[in-house]
């Protein structure tokens, strides 16, 4: 007789951390004896482990990009695009000048004033070069030049954390006043936030040409860089070639991706694609 | 009386509301091609009849409700690169939803006629 319990191993985006706590609860419904390890980090930080030998059968990242630019097709055939998100600026009731930010002037509140804002680490997370993005698409959309390279010098490193769920955390803590991250994290959370608008934001298919106009660079562990081109935010899921749990996580997918998984991606704010 | 607060602003300027159209639009779009969603955006804001800029999490939505209805179907497609995505499909029903739509447009069309032509020959005198 065989003792040994059958373990699914999950790893995903930290942005992803409630939707994907809620689809483990319904894959126990139907396999209640399976242990499931779920663990995440900023999708570069997901792909660098996979990298390094650690051993996953369901990988869920917050960009398409990071499968192709370091998973595909030594560890990934096929990856499945199923959500998607927009960039806001998100506060609360006790961030400086939280009673007179608005979506006109919230590049003066944080440039002007005492108020500190964070964002995550671009080599590391979508969600850190999504800012580094917003900022230039920011620049060109109110024509005010020389507006990426302020905001980038106020954001010091300080304020650079490694994962999107991260700055939810330190504005929570009143570590900051202001975080750039995703609309679904910041419903989750609770907080406030100004919404940008849509040629900004990276939500809309069609202004995927507009947003490709902006780059960013990232470096990797090794130091080597690669060129990270705008693009509408979207998240992606896949089981790696060296899953030793493939039915397992055939069923997990199946359930993201289910009627049941849009409606939990929906209640966590992601709009499922 | 009540003012109709939807058809006319306080510039006293009228804007006959056409969001409606997104729903026939997409069924328009799907019984020429079968596509995914990300690609149906881009073509639906590129419409002319399309009134304004389409949020992509409405149009996502109003997919999923098509589905349920039955009007469209979806699978997972994936080409030699890129990700795999959901392609949509119309149904036969989905047509037939599709060809409703259309005679009900043409009959509005012939309503807007008429009171257009009645229009001119107020202004004509």
């Amino acid at each position: 007789m065989n003792n040994k319990k059958d373990v699914l191993k999950i790893l995903h985006a930290g942005a992803l951390r409630k939707p994907m706590k809620e689809c483990v609860h319904l894959f126990w419904d139907d396999y209640p004896h399976v242990e499931v390890a779920l663990d995440y980090a900023g999708s570069r930080a997901c792909a660098y482990a996979i990298l390094e030998g650690q051993d996953v059968d369901v990988v869920a990242l917050a960009d398409p990009h990071v499968f192709e630019d370091m998973l595909v097709p030594e560890h990934v055939d096929v990856f499945f695009v199923f959500a998607t998100d927009q960039m806001v600026l998100a506060y609360d009731e006790f961030s400086q000048n939280s009673s007179t930010i608005s979506k006109d002037n919230w590049m003066d509140v944080l440039l002007e004033s005492r108020a500190s804002f964070a964002r995550s680490d671009h080599n590391l997370d979508p969600c850190g070069y999504r800012t580094l993005m917003v900022w230039q698409l920011a620049e060109k959309f109110y024509n005010k030049p020389g507006l990426f390279e302020t905001l980038n010098q106020k954001c010091g490193q300080e304020y650079i954390y490694p994962k999107s769920i991260d700055l939810g955390g330190a504005l929570l803590e009143g570590k900051v006043d202001y975080i750039f991250e995703y609309l679904s994290v910041t419903k989750q959370l609770g907080f406030k936030y100004i919404g940008f608008p849509e040629r900004i934001n990276l939500s809309n298919p069609a202004y995927a040409d507009y947003y490709s106009q902006v780059t960013v660079t990232v470096t990797g562990k090794g130091g080597g860089v690669s060129l990270v081109r705008g693009a509408p935010i979207e998240f992606a899921v896949a089981i790696p070639k060296k899953s030793s749990q493939k039915e397992l996580a055939n069923h997990f997918v199946k359930i993201l991706t289910s009627p049941e998984g849009e409606r939990i991606l929906e209640d966590c704010g992601l709009i499922s694609c | 009386m009540c003012a109709d607060n939807n058809e006319k602003n306080t510039n006293n300027s009228v804007s006959v509301p056409l969001e409606k159209l997104t729903h026939p639009t997409i069924l328009l779009l799907l019984a020429t091609n079968k596509t995914h969603g990300y690609e149906l955006i881009q073509k639906l804001n590129q419409m002319d009849c399309i009134d304004g800029e389409l949020e992509a999490a409405t149009v996502y939505r109003m997919l999923r409700r098509m589905e349920q209805e039955g009007l469209i179907v979806s699978r997972w497609e994936h080409g030699e690169f890129g990700p795999a995505r959901r392609q949509y499909e119309l149904t036969a029903q989905g047509r037939k939803s599709l060809d409703d739509w259309a005679k009900a447009l043409k009959a509005r069309v012939k309503q807007i006629e008429s009171f257009l032509s009645n229009y001119n020959s107020i202004e004509n005198g």
